[in-house]
Parts: C-alpha cells; sequence; structure tokens
C-alpha cells in the first residue's frame, strides 16, 4: 500500500489511455465503516477504503469485454486489504426486440490478500449461459446453467466448485401485478473431514479411552462429496403511486444429500466459502423510489432462518467433539437504506454520489453468532 | 383487493392493452420505461424535474465535453456502450438467479459493499469479482 499514489496516478492514466483508444472506462471509490467486521460477537471496529476501475470495449455487436481492477484498504485489520484483477466477457447474440432472449459470460479473477490472510488467496473461474423466451408481452419463461471455480492457491480448502441450474417464469395479472416463480438445484464439490473407515472398524456399543481416541484423530482424513441444495423463491412487485416500486420475496432452500459432514469453520476463518452455504428460509420486502428529485432512494427489510453445514472450528481439538455439536443456526434480520444521486452530463458521462447504511441482527444457537452489526458507506461512481 | 387496484400505478395507466406492463427485475417498476441517458432514473421522472429547473448538467457546466476530452469521440463510445446495454437490459433476469450457494449476496443496495459482502464469505467491496 505503500505505492498507493503511483497505482493511483498509473490507472488514471491508463484509463485516459484507454478512453482516448474507444473503451468505455469506469471507476467506483468508497469509504466505509463497520462495527462489527467479522459478523460474530467478536465485535471488531474497522473501516475501510476501496478504489476500483473497469475497463469495457465492444468489439462486436452484443459482445462486452471487461477488464477490472480493484483495491481495498481495511485501516485496522489491514491484512484484509487485498488487490483483485479480472477479465469477463459477456456475449448476448440476439437483439432486445426478439422474443428470445441468450445470455452467456465468461470470466477469471484473482484476489490476493496481506500476508496473514494470503491463505485465501483464490483464482475463480466462471461460466454461464441462461435462454429466455417471451410467450406474450406478459408471460416469460427462462433457464439456465452456471459453473464456478474457486481454487485457494495457498490453502488446505483447495477448491470449490458450484454447478447451478435455474429455470423461472414471469407473469403480470390484473394490470400491474407481477409474479416470478424461480425454482433451481445447486451442487457443490466439497472436502470435508473425515473417520469413517475408523468407525467402521469398531464394534457397536465400544467405548475406548481418550488416547485412543486421541489416536484416531491422527488418522482423520479428508473425503470428497457432493452437496447438492435445492431452491424455490416466488416473488411480488408492482408500483405503489407514480414514483414508488415495491417486492416482496420468499425463498426456501434445502440440502438434499447432507448427512453431517463437517468443514473447516468460519469463526476464525470466516473468508471460508462455507458462510455463505446454508439450508432454510428467507423473506424479503425492497423499495425503490424517485420521490426525491434526481435520486434514487432503496430501502429493504428481510429475515433469515439460516442452518449452516456443521464445522470443525479451533476450540475444538478432537474431531469428535465436533461431530457430536449441534450444526449452527441463525435468525437474523436485516435493514438498509440507501441513496444514489446520478448526474448525466451532456457529454454521456455520469457521475455518481452514494451512501447507504446496514444494521443487522443476528441470533444464533451458538453465543459466538450472538452479535449485530451496523455499516455505513459514501462513495462515487463515475463513467467516462 | 390489493392486487385489484391497478390504477394505483401509474405505469398502468399509461398502457395499452398490447403493451403490458412487465417487471423481470422486480424492483416494482415496468421495465419498457425509457432511460436514455443510463442514469437509472426513468425519462418520465426526469422529465418534471427538468422542467422546473435547470439542467443537472448545466448546473455542472457539462466540464468533460469542452476541450480536448472532447476530441476523444465520447458519443461513438457511448454509442456502442448504449447498444450493449440495451441487450443486457433485456437479460437481466438471465443474469443472475436468486437461490443456490451463494443466495443472500443480491440483498441490500446492490453495489458488493458493506455487511452483505461480508456475510457472504468474502469482505469488503469489489468480492463480486469482474
Amino acid at each position: 500500500m505503500k505505492h498507493r499514489g503511483t497505482l493511483l496516478a498509473f490507472i488514471l492514466l491508463t484509463s485516459c489511455s484507454a478512453f482516448a483508444a474507444g473503451v468505455n472506462v469506469e471507476f467506483t471509490a468508497g469509504v466505509g465503516a463497520t462495527n462489527n467486521l467479522v459478523n460474530d460477537s467478536s465485535n471488531i471496529y474497522d473501516a475501510y477504503s476501496s478504489a476500483s476501475v473497469n475497463l469495457k470495449a465492444y468489439p462486436l455487436s452484443g459482445l462486452e469485454i471487461s477488464v477490472r481492477g480493484d483495491n481495498t484498504y481495511y485501516r485496522e485489520t489491514i491484512g484484509l486489504s487485498s488487490l483483485l484483477g479480472g477479465l469477463k466477457l459477456t456475449y448476448i447474440p440476439i437483439r432486445a426486440k426478439s422474443p428470445l432472449s441468450v445470455f452467456l459470460s465468461a470470466g477469471a479473477s484473482g484476489r490476493l490478500y496481506h500476508n496473514e490472510f494470503s491463505g485465501f488467496d483464490n483464482n475463480i473461474a466462471e461460466a454461464a449461459g441462461s435462454i429466455g423466451y417471451r410467450f406474450s408481452p406478459g408471460v416469460s419463461a427462462r433457464c439456465g446453467v452456471s459453473f464456478k471455480s474457486t481454487v485457494y492457491v495457498k490453502s488446505d480448502i483447495d477448491y470449490k466448485r458450484d454447478f447451478d441450474f435455474f429455470a423461472g417464469v414471469n407473469a403480470t395479472v390484473l394490470g400491474g401485478n407481477s409474479f416470478d416463480l424461480e425454482a433451481g438445484l445447486a451442487k457443490t464439490d466439497f472436502t470435508h473431514k473425515d473417520n469413517v473407515y475408523f468407525v467402521d472398524s469398531i464394534p457397536p456399543g465400544w467405548d475406548f479411552p481418550w488416547p485412543y481416541r486421541m489416536w484416531l484423530l491422527e488418522f482423520v482424513g479428508q473425503s470428497e462429496n457432493d452437496l447438492t441444495l435445492f431452491y424455490c423463491s416466488p416473488r411480488y412487485s408492482r408500483s405503489v403511486g407514480f414514483k414508488t416500486g415495491i417486492s416482496l420475496m420468499y425463498t426456501v432452500q434445502n440440502f438434499q444429500n447432507y448427512h453431517d459432514e463437517i468443514v473447516y469453520g468460519f469463526s476464525t476463518q470466516y473468508l471460508s466459502p462455507w458462510a455463505s452455504v446454508w439450508e432454510g428460509q428467507n423473506v424479503t420486502v425492497n423499495l425503490k423510489s424517485y420521490l426525491v428529485p434526481q435520486c434514487i432512494v432503496s430501502a429493504g427489510a428481510g429475515y433469515w432462518d439460516k442452518t449452516y453445514l456443521k464445522t470443525m472450528e479451533t476450540r475444538h481439538l478432537f474431531y469428535f467433539q465436533a461431530k457430536e455439536e449441534s450444526a449452527r443456526r441463525d435468525w437474523q434480520t436485516r435493514i438498509y437504506m440507501g441513496i444514489q444521486w446520478p448526474l448525466a452530463l451532456h457529454s454521456g458521462l455520469l457521475l455518481e454520489p452514494n451512501a447507504t447504511v446496514e444494521y443487522m441482527k443476528n441470533i444464533s444457537n451458538k453465543p459466538l453468532y450472538n452479535f449485530s452489526n451496523f455499516a455505513v458507506n459514501a462513495g462515487v461512481r463515475f463513467r467516462l | 383487493m390489493v392486487l385489484a387496484v391497478p390504477a394505483l400505478s401509474a405505469d398502468v395507466e399509461e398502457k395499452s392493452k398490447s403493451d403490458a406492463f412487465v417487471d423481470l427485475d422486480g424492483d416494482g417498476f415496468d421495465d419498457a420505461t425509457a432511460d436514455d441517458n443510463d442514469n437509472g432514473i426513468p425519462d418520465k421522472f426526469e422529465a418534471a424535474q427538468k422542467s422546473a429547473e435547470p439542467a443537472v448538467s448545466g448546473s455542472l457546466g457539462d466540464i468533460f465535453n469542452q476541450g480536448e476530452l472532447a476530441a476523444f469521440s465520447a458519443e461513438d463510445i457511448l454509442s456502442k456502450y448504449a447498444g450493449f446495454c440495451k441487450r443486457q437490459f433485456r437479460t437481466r433476469d438471465l443474469a443472475i438467479h436468486r437461490g443456490g450457494f451463494n443466495s443472500g449476496e443480491g440483498f441490500g443496495p446492490g453495489n458488493g459493499i458493506g455487511i452483505g459482502a461480508v456475510s457472504a464469505g468474502c469482505v469488503g467491496p469489489g468480492c463480486q469479482g469482474p
């Protein structure tokens, strides 16, 4: 971070050159603060700043090539500061007026953390393809697949590979009421801790002394399984008054083949990919309004009931301790409010200051995860 | 009862029977509402404001439309960009889905910053990749 000024100058110079060469350029910069950085009972306060540049080129009709650089800096937990670089191709071959629509994308990115978090340095490759068809002005259907591979280049977590399939329908009824139903299957490879070979060889009912259990621990291995998740999500949206829109959405998702396997924990490794893997349900309501002149005001509230995978934490000295514990279950409430002020200049350039506040309250069956979090962010987006 | 009150929606009032209200992105507004300057605010909501006071660009003096910068052919770049955006807008329900192993990331202001980014397993702004 010592050469931030040089880096900024380089980004500006590169961006101006890119603009001159016919490439669309977008800058974002922001500052933020949270009173609970890692979302647990430790309540770690931190502030951060970020800057990113995104260069977009359109060599063919319907094709976008995007190159992105991103720098995030944390004031207290400096190790979380990171650099990201990425490339993404998006191809939309069919014109907007056609009832058929096709979306294709592929991308790759890499993120580097500071030394103490370098175990989470990762490379991501992803691809997606989907197709939609408009049967009538008010009825359409869609389906698609996506793939995402995350490789942790220095970690024993190694990798995570996600496959997704989804399908949905959208219909408008009684004038301005929009109903949308989406369902899908997601599958991921996961590596979990396992001592099944040794457990299988022990006669039922035998109670071994601790030293033997400790010996067993030495031979806890790792196995690989597939985890499948099914989800279904209905949504209702409509306008309320002249300049306000509202949507109400419910989602339920369940693991299909999970048998209490244990993955690496995230109480101390909250960058773990398992932090976002859960089954349960949630309901959210979102509001968007143009009532404030020249501004976009958005707000939302949501409630989640989540059960996570069983995890092995640093407090667990032995495998069986983690095995005997119940899985983490959270009941979470979140609200947010944001405002954007887009200033479109005559030449087509866009300058957009924005600010958000968010609050989260989490109640868990694990005392470690009883927490609240209040965060504020302010930033600006500039599109050349 | 609530569903049967489409008259509350200005969008519906403006639509003919052959041009139905469609909301694929779930923001409660008709997707067909024009936004020619691509600033995220539909033109019809800006029109009233513009007629009441000088344009925002005027108040800023349109500082980027002068001198050497104008020679970069901004219009050409933006026309390609706008063309892609129209296609992209049509596929906004295809580009993302709302369940699976990364669900919950979509809640919030949608800029990849703040609490949502942290709880989704990656910290801070810009976690979503390119």
